[in-house]
């Protein structure tokens, strides 16, 4: 087989294209690739047809089988697509594939011993942080994180360590955004003194906050590296802004920084077996 | 490196990827409109079916041995192969570096994490809860843990006369109620102690009815074992009950789904038809939530 791949081959009904796949999977991805770009409400069957230049009635032959297969799922009153429960699936499988994923679950839980603390796992993305594993507080006050949902880099104890650690190429433009967005990084913190505050992140390997994201909370975060010494995932502890659990210099500011560097320990252990 | 080979990691065996939860089963019993569809079927694409079944069998291990994987299937292994082919264009799959394995790709991980910051567990607890409700008849309930212990947040609805059960919102018992003992069963232990030993040192409450920490602590075991709770008398005399766990990503507790009876019914045994109908929406929804060890 020497003939190319050709990505803009005919109409999938022909179930084997020439570079011998299955053509009508990856038709079907791009309707889901599609579907998950939507907004909380889903995407109408012919904004999907629009979206990916297909007709309709051809969209709807794939929606029905990504449907049977729990990847796309049909609400009820809308008749809305949106994401299923069986691409959570997929994702978490693809997360066990990953060193840290896998092996920051013991770690966050043995975290969150102590009462009316919350902890947070939260992985980079090119839309910003993302908290992927969590630990709840079950403390009075409700201080759940939501997984999957990008949160700041600017303002946030978890994104200001991915700033500090990461190129600023990757961080630069999240954080442009967010200005452009009134989200400054800080009350009227302006760019020198945001450096300067990576520049101490970096110096103490951790980045402590009041007021973080949420007023009213507080929030220390640690960063977790691989065997190249990059930055794969930050750790974040978050108590009610009033309780005096979480000074940089305290017990759990301590144990946050063992947590993450057991977690580095480990990532780099298992590249050794590899 | 096989996951399921590695020393901080349960048994690749013990790691669960039920085979039972098809894709069909939570598909039906979640919505009627899928109901339908399977008994009038709407034209699909087959082969992308059998694409994503194929995806899906990569979620508790990569696979290394592509022949092997074929005869799991029972499809020819020239047949897999064009479907990796296209799984790998489409970034669902890649090939591990180091072991040449197929894994799940990066473009699994991006539609996990946006079908995660979708999810909802309240909107996806009520349909299974409606649906188990319409099953059973009887009323059905989902609690989460708070610093006063389990709080029922959602109810089915219920067209019966009487309504029975605890209102919405409404600390329950840990210690002698079917939903309090699953939540004791698999919480982190200091989390559930304070009000465990706060309730068995309750003159009016359970000691009163010779229950004392060793005894409870054989309840909790029990229902451990069970992956359910049962009883009788729950908080009110004459009532049946039973609870069961709802996991979340990480495989952590997230809720408990619990259905009662006024009257004992002969429905509320261990192996009856009621507790199975409990155990696979609790499973249902555990996967709907993103378990995936916990399910079993």
């Amino acid at each position: 087989m020497t003939r190319k791949p050709s990505h803009t081959a005919d109409t999938g009904n022909e179930r084997v294209n020439a570079v011998q796949g299955v053509q009508s999977v990856e038709i079907g991805m791009r309707v889901a690739a599609t579907v998950a770009l939507s907004g909380p409400g889903g995407m109408a069957l012919n904004d999907i047809a629009k979206a990916t230049g297909m007709a309709a009635g051809k969209v709807h032959r794939y929606l029905v089988s990504l449907c049977q297969e729990g990847l796309i799922e049909q609400r009820d009153r809308s008749g809305r697509y949106d994401l299923g429960w069986a691409a959570i699936r997929l994702g978490l499988g693809a997360q066990l594939a990953l060193p840290h994923i896998r092996e920051c679950e013991p770690i966050i839980h043995d975290l969150q011993v102590e009462g009316g603390l919350a902890i947070a796992a939260a992985i980079w993305t090119d839309k910003g942080p993302v908290i992927i594993r969590k630990a709840e507080s079950y403390g009075q006050l409700m201080m759940d994180t939501r997984i999957g949902v990008p949160i700041p880099v600017g303002n946030t104890s978890i994104g200001r360590v991915f700033a500090a650690y990461l190129p600023t190429a990757m961080s630069a433009p999240l954080l442009a955004a967010e200005r452009r967005n009134n989200m400054p990084p800080g009350d009227s913190m302006d760019r020198g003194q945001f450096t300067s505050l990576l520049k101490s992140i970096r110096e103490h390997g951790l980045a402590s906050q009041s007021g973080d994201f949420l007023a009213g909370l507080q929030a220390l975060a640690a960063p977790v590296f691989d065997e190249r010494d990059e930055i794969v995932m930050a750790i974040s502890m978050l108590a009610p802004a009033n309780s005096p659990a979480l000074s940089p210099h305290g017990p759990n500011a301590r144990k946050l920084l063992a947590a993450a560097s057991r977690l580095s320990r480990r990532i780099r252990e298992i590249a050794g077996e590899g | 490196m096989l996951i399921g080979q590695h020393p901080g990691r349960r048994q690749q065996d013990e790691f669960l990827y039920s085979r039972q939860i098809s894709a069909g089963t939570i598909g039906k019993t979640l919505t009627g409109t899928l109901t339908d569809r399977a008994e009038s079927p709407q034209q699909g694409v087959k082969s992308l079916e059998i694409g994503l079944q194929i995806a899906m069998e990569l979620v508790p291990a990569e696979v290394t041995s592509l022949s092997e994987f074929a005869r799991r299937l029972d499809m020819p292994p020239s047949k897999v192969y064009r479907y990796m082919v296209s799984l790998m264009r489409s970034g669902i799959v890649e090939r591990n570096p180091d072991t040449g394995g197929y894994r799940l790709g990066k473009v699994a991980l991006q539609l996990g994490i946006a079908a995660q910051a979708k999810l909802d567990p309240l909107r996806a607890a009520d349909a299974i809860l409606d649906e188990l409700h319409l099953q059973t008849g009887v009323p059905v309930a989902a609690s989460i843990w708070t610093a006063n212990g389990p709080v029922i947040v959602r109810r089915s609805e219920s067209n019966s006369a009487l309504l029975i059960g605890t209102r919405v919102g409404t600390p329950v018992s840990v210690v002698n109620s079917s939903i309090g003992r699953v939540f004791a069963a698999y919480l982190p232990e200091d989390v559930v102690a304070p009000l465990i030993n706060a309730e068995l040192a309750d003159p009016a409450g359970p000691s009163a009815r010779q229950l004392d920490a060793e005894a409870f602590a054989a309840i909790v075991a029990e229902v451990r074992a069970n992956g359910i709770a049962f009883q009788r008398g729950d908080l009110i005399s004459g009532i049946e009950a039973m609870a069961a766990p709802i996991f979340q990503i990480g495989d952590g507790l997230a809720m408990v789904i619990s259905i009662v009876s006024l009257q004992r019914s002969g429905n509320f045994e261990p192996d009856g038809a009621f507790a199975r109908l409990l155990r696979d929406s609790a499973q249902i929804l555990s996967v709907r939530l993103g378990a995936l060890e916990a399910v079993r």
